[in-house]
């Protein structure tokens, strides 16, 4: 058996292939002056219509105090706006822009290409076994 | 035809970005439905002018030179207009849209923006009167248009028979407010007057909300609207008053016009209306009320009919369509609006 080292750990694997997945998306949508965060922001509220701050926080990874700064700098871009909520007027949601809707056709094709890049290099049954393995949530089984 | 639109798409400013981009579009359309100027079309060009005086000025020089354009409507900190103003050369009219000093501007610069004369002298008046404030503290980013606003300030409270206990200029961009904070607490005053460009005052009023210290201190913001309480939070706008020409929550004789065919044309794809956004909008419609009156709607004609010392009254009467100027209001927050308390 090989030794265990936090090299051959599936975390560290796992950790390891998201950095040098995602620096290759950083690098495609770059050209279009945009991050993974703001394409990421943008896909959810395209999909999903007007998010909570918190709710959108779930969606794309990311801490709340992180969220709250990209918001503010997404805004200043045009690309998003915030507005109150009409079910609860207390609460905030984030909107995508006409210009954020305009942008994110662009961004698409990008994060499209990244993704056939990466599938290259996997049979097709080996990628849904990998997506399955992925989207399951590993710790929810007990440890006992 | 050609109107350039001149915003910042980074920096402290560009938190209006989206509702001035949209109030433009929809009065360049308006003014196209409605003939264009003269029969020809208005056509809308648009340019960032960044963060800095430097990216300002190139961008001012850009709409000019390369793109030809006739007229010049932008949001700019005070610390920036006189950079746009040497870009544009006085080859044409620049109708400045964003909360300033006072005093003298280039030839033709028509400022339609209020000025701490018009809001906060007579808000530091009323906030004396109607909550009894005796110590007022002063927060301002270190810039032109802040340390205006401190003379004045200082003089207000004065007259109020009140006393300024202490005052603090930031420079922009600084989130970290942990030591002023404890100042503030330590001066107990009554009232902190807050003179901060957009985005720093969302992170300042932020961290006042959340160090506790909103529920027993007022605070008085110029140049703050709905579109920043929505960037606030909710959760920290306890006892946060503004001066303001134009609160979404009121609404104004004058400007149940503008706000409806908003509302028709975006929905909710944009931002509600605020004052920075209105203030774009009136812009497009008296500078094409001067171009109509100007011969070939000639650039610097135009700016020279603007001059040096166009008042906000005297360029609203150029305007074909009815725009209403609206009063100054003293307003209070209540969650994520506004409740107005006294006319200014």
């Amino acid at each position: 058996m090989a030794k265990h080292t936090h090299e051959s750990a599936v975390g560290y694997l796992v950790a390891r292939a998201h950095r040098r997945i995602n620096d290759d998306l950083a690098r495609r949508l770059k050209g279009e002056g945009a991050s993974v965060e703001v394409w990421l922001v943008l896909s959810a509220l395209d999909a999903s219509g007007p998010m909570t701050m918190s709710d959108l926080a779930d969606s794309v990874l990311v801490e709340a105090p992180t969220l709250t700064k990209i918001i503010d700098r997404m805004t200043s871009a045009g690309q998003v706006f915030r507005m109150a909520d009409e079910q609860d007027r207390r609460r905030v949601l984030v909107a995508i822009s006409e210009d954020g809707a305009a942008l994110l056709p662009r961004l698409r094709a990008h994060a499209r290409a990244h993704e056939a890049m990466i599938s290259r290099h996997l049979l097709a049954t080996d990628l849904t076994a990998l997506t399955r393995f992925l989207d399951a949530d590993l710790t929810a089984r007990a440890d006992a | 035809m050609k109107l350039g639109l001149l915003l910042s798409h980074d920096g402290p400013i560009g938190v209006w970005t989206p509702g001035c981009k949209a109030a433009v579009r929809l009065a360049v359309e308006q003014v196209n439905a409605g003939g264009g100027i003269n029969g020809r079309p208005l056509d809308l060009v648009t340019g960032d002018a960044g963060a800095s005086s430097l990216s300002a000025f190139d961008a001012s020089r850009r709409m000019v030179i390369d793109d030809r354009v006739d007229a010049v409507v932008g949001l700019q900190p005070s610390n920036m207009r006189a950079a746009v103003e040497r870009g544009l050369g006085g080859l044409v009219p620049y109708f400045y849209t964003a909360e300033w000093e006072g005093g003298r501007s280039a030839i033709g610069t028509a400022a339609l923006g209020l000025t701490e004369a018009q809001s906060l002298r007579p808000g530091i008046a009323r906030l004396a009167e109607l909550r009894n404030a005796r110590r007022f503290f002063f927060v301002g980013n270190d810039y032109l248009w802040p340390h205006v606003a401190y003379g004045m300030a200082r003089s207000a409270v004065a007259a109020a028979g009140a006393q300024m206990v202490g005052s603090v200029f930031l420079p922009f961009g600084k989130p970290d407010h942990e030591a002023l904070l404890a100042r503030i607490e330590r001066e107990k005053p009554d009232v902190v007057l807050v003179v901060m460009l957009g985005n720093d005052a969302l992170d300042f009023n932020r961290a006042f909300g959340a160090s506790g210290l909103a529920r027993h201190v007022l605070r008085f913001c110029l140049a703050l609207d709905e579109t920043q309480l929505l960037g606030i939070g909710a959760e920290n706008t306890e006892n946060l008053w503004a001066a303001q020409s134009y609160f979404l929550s009121q609404s104004q004789d004058g400007r149940v016009d503008m706000v409806e065919s908003y509302r028709e044309r975006y929905d909710t794809r944009m931002p509600p209306p605020n004052h920075a956004s209105i203030n774009c909008y009136d812009a497009v419609h008296i500078a094409a009320g001067l171009a109509r009156r100007t011969r070939f709607g000639d650039g610097a004609a135009m700016a020279r009919r603007v001059g040096g010392r166009m008042t906000r009254d005297e360029a609203y009467a150029l305007s074909d369509r009815k725009l209403n100027l609206n009063r100054v209001q003293l307003a209070e927050a209540d969650g994520l609006s506004f409740v107005v308390r006294a006319e200014l």
